[in-house]
C-alpha cells in the first residue's frame, strides 16, 4: 500500500513513521507532506491508497484537504491524526468523509485499532 | 469553566506519550512571563484565550526530546539562550499537543497559533496576566528539567 502521511511538523511526521512500524505496519510505501495544499499536489499525480493527516495546517487545513479530496471525486482512505479530538470534531471528520480520527499523543495499540482493518493484520 | 484545568496526572500522561516513560511533573510555579517562551492559543475567533508557556530549560529538553536530539544540544539552546530552528518546531508541535489538557467534549474550544520568544510578547503578557493559570516543573528523561505553565480563561 502506498501511504501520505501529512503534517507540518516534521518531528511529528517521524513518530507516525515509527509508531507506524511499531505497529506492525512497516511494510508498506511512504510518502510525506508538510501541508494541505502539498498533499493535494501529490494526491492529484499519484495513486495513493490511504492519507493520514493533520488537521490545523497552515496553506490548507486537513478538514480543506479532505472537502477537496470528496469535492473532486477521490475516494482516497483518509484518516485524521490530531489533536482535535472532541465529540463535535470527530462528527466534522465524519461528515466530511473520514474513515477514522486517532488522537494526538497516540499509542501503538491505538494505531493498531484504528489501522488493521485498513492494512490488515501488520507486517 | 470555559477550559479544563491540566493536572499533574493529565499533564504526566500527556508528556510521557511525547517523551517517553520517566517524565515527572510536579506542582510548581510556572515559569517568569516576561522571561518565557509561551506558545498562544486562540479560540475560534482568533482571539488570545490562554497560552503554553515554558521556560529555556523545558523548551529546550522538549525541542530536542520530540527529534531525539543530543543532550548536549539542549545544553547548548539553554546557555545560548535561543533555540534551533528544529527545537522551536518541536516545541511548536509539542504546544500543539498540549491543547488537549484544555479541553474536552464540553470545553470551549482553542487551538495553538504560535511561539513568542521574550522580546516579542509584551502585548501577550499582559493579556495573560489577566488569565488563570496552573504551574509545574517537567523532567524530560534523558535532557532534565524546566517549568511549565498553562494559562487559560
Amino acid at each position: 500500500m502506498k501511504v501520505l502521511i501529512v503534517d507540518d511538523s516534521s518531528a511529528m511526521r517521524m513518530i507516525v513513521l515509527r509508531t507506524l512500524r511499531q505497529a506492525g505496519f512497516g511494510g508498506h510505501d511512504f510518502e510525506q507532506a508538510a501541508d494541505g495544499a502539498a498533499a493535494l499536489e501529490f494526491l492529484d499525480a499519484n495513486d495513493v491508497d490511504i492519507v493520514l493527516a493533520d488537521w490545523n495546517m497552515p496553506k490548507m487545513t486537513g478538514i480543506e484537504l479532505l472537502e477537496a479530496l470528496r469535492e473532486k471525486g477521490n475516494a482516497v482512505k483518509f484518516g485524521f491524526i490530531t489533536t482535535e479530538a472532541t465529540a463535535e470534531m470527530r462528527g466534522r471528520a465524519g461528515d466530511a468523509g473520514a474513515n477514522f480520527l486517532i488522537a494526538k499523543p497516540f499509542t501503538v495499540e491505538a494505531f493498531q485499532a484504528a489501522l488493521t482493518p485498513f492494512f490488515g493484520g501488520g507486517s | 469553566m470555559a477550559f479544563v484545568k491540566p493536572t499533574v496526572k493529565s499533564t504526566t500522561e500527556m508528556l510521557s506519550m511525547l517523551f517517553g516513560d520517566g517524565v515527572e511533573v510536579a506542582e510548581h510555579t510556572g515559569p517568569d512571563l516576561s522571561e518565557a517562551i509561551i506558545g498562544t492559543y486562540l479560540r475560534d475567533d482568533d482571539t488570545l484565550t490562554g497560552a503554553c508557556v515554558v521556560d529555556i530549560y523545558l523548551a529546550a529538553y522538549a525541542g530536542c526530546a520530540m527529534s531525539g536530539l543530543p543532550a548536549g544540544a539542549a545544553q547548548d539552546a539553554v546557555k545560548s539562550g535561543s533555540l534551533t530552528d528544529v527545537m522551536a518546531a518541536n516545541l511548536g508541535e509539542v504546544a500543539n499537543i498540549c491543547t488537549r489538557l484544555l479541553m474536552d467534549d464540553s470545553s470551549d474550544h482553542l487551538r495553538f497559533a504560535e511561539l513568542l520568544k521574550p522580546d516579542e510578547s509584551a502585548d501577550c503578557v499582559a493579556a495573560l496576566s489577566a488569565l488563570t493559570s496552573t504551574g509545574f516543573t517537567v523532567s524530560v528523561p534523558r535532557y532534565g528539567a524546566g517549568a511549565l505553565a498553562f494559562y487559560f480563561s
